[in-house]
């Protein structure tokens, strides 16, 4: 495959922006970030009431990539060997039979339903991106996504994430309630007599290079200090914490929360169509790599303080690379 | 892969525009913020004297803007520093630092690191260094520099009330610099211990706040060299004159000071007749009897040697003890001569201590626009007056004062009371009291102190009374009759009180300074 322009990256991203558009009404945002966490080979979760159209998107992801889509309706009486698969008895052995999380992209859809217990089962295959089951190991399909839905906690029959799985999501993004005028387009594609469908628009072999592409664009050294300094102002006992953090943070960001942001930032100058990435990116990438990996004190909680404030606090305080 | 020409290019183009850019930038605020401290120091110094004010606030400003351009030169910023400025503010999205990074690094570069080179040098092209910025910051930081500076301008050039009071402080302290001056100079003349002493008070001088503070200090140190003044320098001067003079007369010496002809005369006891000897033997003895009171060790080692001397020519074995004896002799005159020579010094600068005193005074004066006035009297007799008052820098004054008389025989001579008024430059007038005596001394009890020897007879009783009570202190035996007694009380030993007590009478009195120069010209005639 001829080797492709940052700006024919750019051109095939908005072709694939396009296909899920003519589905998913605005959320520009949340397109692009699920975009760049594909081409992260990344996993997102998806925060938001429900009806505002998660799943709907990460459905129609699966249609516009050319990749298998997998769907687990996460409730509370899903068991883990519901999600990774199960050894079933064929004649005089027993056979694994794998689960929905062997696919391309999984969509874990409200995945705060379930148990602790069974939310755990995602961990190994999220990190390691294959599952043990009965002493046996079973690599999965690369790329290899999660895309979770999740409630607000505040909704009844819930269940927190644990930190250690919420730290394996590359992207936290949350879904907010349309516009009114995206709300009216929603209102007419969905209560016509057809119902929109995407097309495929990114091969598979198309988007393995368009990874490979992000993985290699050149990012300058300053810009990796630059990220690790965001990460480490996160911590509340940092010399270069800001007040608040200081004030109101738990647990700062981990090293993957600067990696997350680094390959979000690649994607995201690709996306750009830029041949290299700027500081710009790493401000576009910083909120949704680092929301969920804050961990707030109750003080936080009381004063009604987000970790979306408190990183812009970190952003504010660190306003620029230096070298 | 090198660096693009177009990107090599405009890093050094941003870098020079950059550096003026900083260095203008921090000229302006150094310039304002100094110059806002300097106008708010000036303006103070106009209610408030402050000597130091302008020239701590022109100082500042100029420390500050050198610094300021110091500054801006030595933090002329790296091409890594630049790049990253030229990313920030013309929107290079840090291709410019990335390409400068990779291609700095010397190793080969992937196709995507070669891609993103390339983007940079795209990208610099078309790019034009004004968009970094104005050469000179934007308002309100120039207005507020050029504000600053002329407030302290317009606040240093006015005249204010305080302007004399700061003149006359600072003449003040060129006055006190100048007596210090004075003092250093002294102290290169005057002998090691008295040296040390005047030097540190030149120091302290130059330390002292006010006139006032200084006048105090060259008062301690004037008390102090008096303190130190020995009371018989003058006797010993005289006996060591005596000596050196004898000995002169002398032709066994060569004329030069006594010490050295002490010596020589050591080293020619083998030469020296029988006559000689016994000359020398007496003139050594009645010079021992002047050093007796005096300094009892030179004329014990005088009293040696006029005895050796005496001996010698029956007893040859005797000049060794009498050459002994001259030498200490001659130490003893080195001494006694070094000792004159200090307390002379002494004397001298506690004089010319006085002198400073007085033109600090009359600086104080001057700058308050007060005066002192001395006035004195000069009649038939002498006549001294004690007086202050006030007036311009030339003064007027009265004086009153009041004192004692004593006349003798048909003559009178009389000090004390008078009531003078007088000018600044030192005329006056005064009265004489009169006085009347006869030829007893036991008659009047203000006569009896002194002493006539016309009034006595040989083996006569010399007493003075006390309080008129007789017989008095007694001083001796008259040794002839009228003109012919010796005085009871060496003259030297009795001049020398005289002087001390009329010196230390000029410290107490405010008397102008040709005045002191008349007492002092008339101690100094009497010197023997």
């Amino acid at each position: 495959m001829e080797p492709m322009m940052p700006e024919q990256f750019a051109t095939a991203i908005e072709s694939a922006r396009s296909a899920i558009g003519s589905v998913i009404v605005g959320q520009r945002q949340l397109v692009d970030t699920v975009l760049m966490a594909t081409l992260c080979e990344g996993h997102v979760l998806l925060e938001g009431v429900p009806g505002l159209g998660k799943t709907k998107l990460l459905a129609t992801l699966g249609d516009v990539l050319d990749v298998g889509f997998g769907r687990i309706q996460f409730t509370p009486d899903l068991m883990p060997a519901d999600i990774l698969g199960t050894k079933i008895l064929e004649g005089s052995s027993f056979e694994f039979q794998p689960g929905p999380v062997f696919a391309n992209l999984v969509l874990a859809d409200e995945i705060n339903r379930a148990t602790p217990k069974t939310q755990s089962a995602l961990l190994e295959a999220m990190q390691e991106r294959r599952v043990t089951l009965g002493g046996e190991t079973h690599d999965l399909p690369r790329p290899f996504m999660v895309m979770a839905t999740q409630n607000p906690i505040e909704q009844e029959g819930t269940y927190p994430l644990p930190e250690a799985q919420l730290d394996r999501f590359m992207f936290k993004e949350i879904v907010l309630f349309p516009p009114a005028d995206d709300l009216v387009e929603i209102l007419r594609r969905t209560t016509g007599a057809t119902e929109a469908t995407a097309e495929s628009a990114l091969e598979r072999e198309t988007l393995a290079a368009m990874s490979a592409m992000v993985r290699d664009l050149p990012i300058g050294s300053h810009l990796l200090r630059y990220a690790a300094s965001l990460v480490e102002a996160t911590h509340p006992a940092s010399p270069t914490a800001p007040e608040r953090i200081r004030a109101y943070v738990r647990n700062g960001a981990s090293p993957r929360g600067a990696q997350a942001m680094v390959l979000g930032g690649k994607a995201a100058a690709l996306i750009d169509g830029r041949a290299n990435v700027a500081a710009e990116d790493l401000w576009a990438v910083a909120t949704r790599c680092l929301r969920h990996r804050l961990v707030l004190g109750y003080d936080a909680i009381a004063d009604g303080v987000t970790s979306d404030e408190l990183i812009a606090d970190v952003l504010e305080a660190l306003p620029t690379p230096t070298v | 892969m090198a660096l693009p020409e177009s990107v090599r290019r405009l890093i050094a183009a941003a870098r020079r525009r950059l550096t003026v850019m900083w260095l203008v930038s921090g000229l302006v605020v150094a310039v304002a913020v100094s110059g806002a401290v300097a106008a708010m120091l000036l303006g103070l110094s106009r209610v408030t004297v402050i000597l130091w004010a302008e020239p701590v606030a022109w100082g500042l400003i100029a420390v500050a803007a050198v610094s300021a351009v110091f500054v801006g030169f030595i933090k002329m910023p790296s091409p890594r520093r630049t790049a990253l400025e030229i990313d920030r503010r013309l929107g290079g999205f840090d291709r410019v630092t990335t390409a400068l990074e990779l291609t700095s690094s010397g190793a080969e570069l992937s196709v995507a690191e070669e891609r993103a080179v390339r983007s940079a040098d795209a990208w610099s092209t078309a790019r034009r260094i004004e968009g970094l910025g104005g050469l000179v910051p934007r308002r309100p930081l120039p207005h507020l520099a050029v504000l600053t500076l002329a407030a302290s301008l317009v606040l240093s050039l006015l005249p204010s009330t305080t302007d004399a009071a700061v003149a006359a402080i600072r003449a003040d302290r060129e006055a006190i610099e100048a007596e210090a001056d004075l003092v250093d100079e002294l102290a290169q003349d005057a002998p090691p211990e008295t040296a040390e002493q005047l030097e540190a008070l030149a120091e302290e001088l130059r330390a002292s706040e006010t006139l006032d503070e200084a006048l105090d200090l060259l008062g301690d140190a004037r008390e102090q060299l008096l303190a130190a003044l020995d009371p018989g320098d003058l006797a010993k001067k005289t006996a060591l004159s005596g000596l050196e003079q004898s000995l002169a007369a002398d032709p066994l010496a060569d004329g030069a000071t006594a010490a050295d002809q002490l010596d020589a005369l050591a080293e020619s006891l083998g030469s020296l007749s029988r006559d000689a000897a016994a000359d020398a033997s007496a003139e050594l003895a009645e010079r021992a009897a002047d050093f007796a009171g005096v300094d009892p060790e030179l004329s014990a080692a005088l009293s040696d040697a006029a005895d050796a001397l005496r001996i010698l020519p029956n007893a040859p074995g005797a000049r060794d003890v009498a050459a002994d004896a001259l030498r200490r002799a001659a130490d003893g005159a080195r001494r006694v001569a070094g000792e004159v020579a200090e307390s002379g010094a002494r004397a001298a600068a506690a004089g010319d201590l006085r002198d400073a005193q007085r033109r600090l005074d009359a600086a104080e004066g001057a700058g308050q626009g007060a005066g002192e006035g001395a006035g004195q009297g000069d009649g038939d007799g002498q006549g001294q007056g004690d007086g202050d008052g006030q007036g311009d820098g030339q003064g007027q004054g009265q004086g009153q004062g009041q004192g004692q008389g004593a006349g003798g025989g048909g003559g009178g001579q009389g000090q004390g009371g008078q009531t003078g008024g007088g000018t600044g430059n030192g005329t006056g007038s005064g009265q004489v009291p009169s006085g009347q005596g006869d030829n007893d001394p036991f008659a009047d009890p203000t006569r009896g102190e002194i002493f006539d020897p016309v009034d006595f007879d040989a083996g006569d009783e010399v007493r003075i009374p006390i309080d008129g009570r007789d017989p008095g202190e007694f001083l001796g035996t008259a040794s002839g009759t009228g003109v012919a007694n010796d005085a009871v009380v060496p003259y030297t030993q009795r001049f020398t009180e005289y002087r001390r007590a009329a010196l230390e009478s000029l410290d107490s009195l405010t008397l102008s300074s040709s005045v002191e120069a008349i007492v002092r010209d008339y101690f100094t005639r009497l010197e023997p």
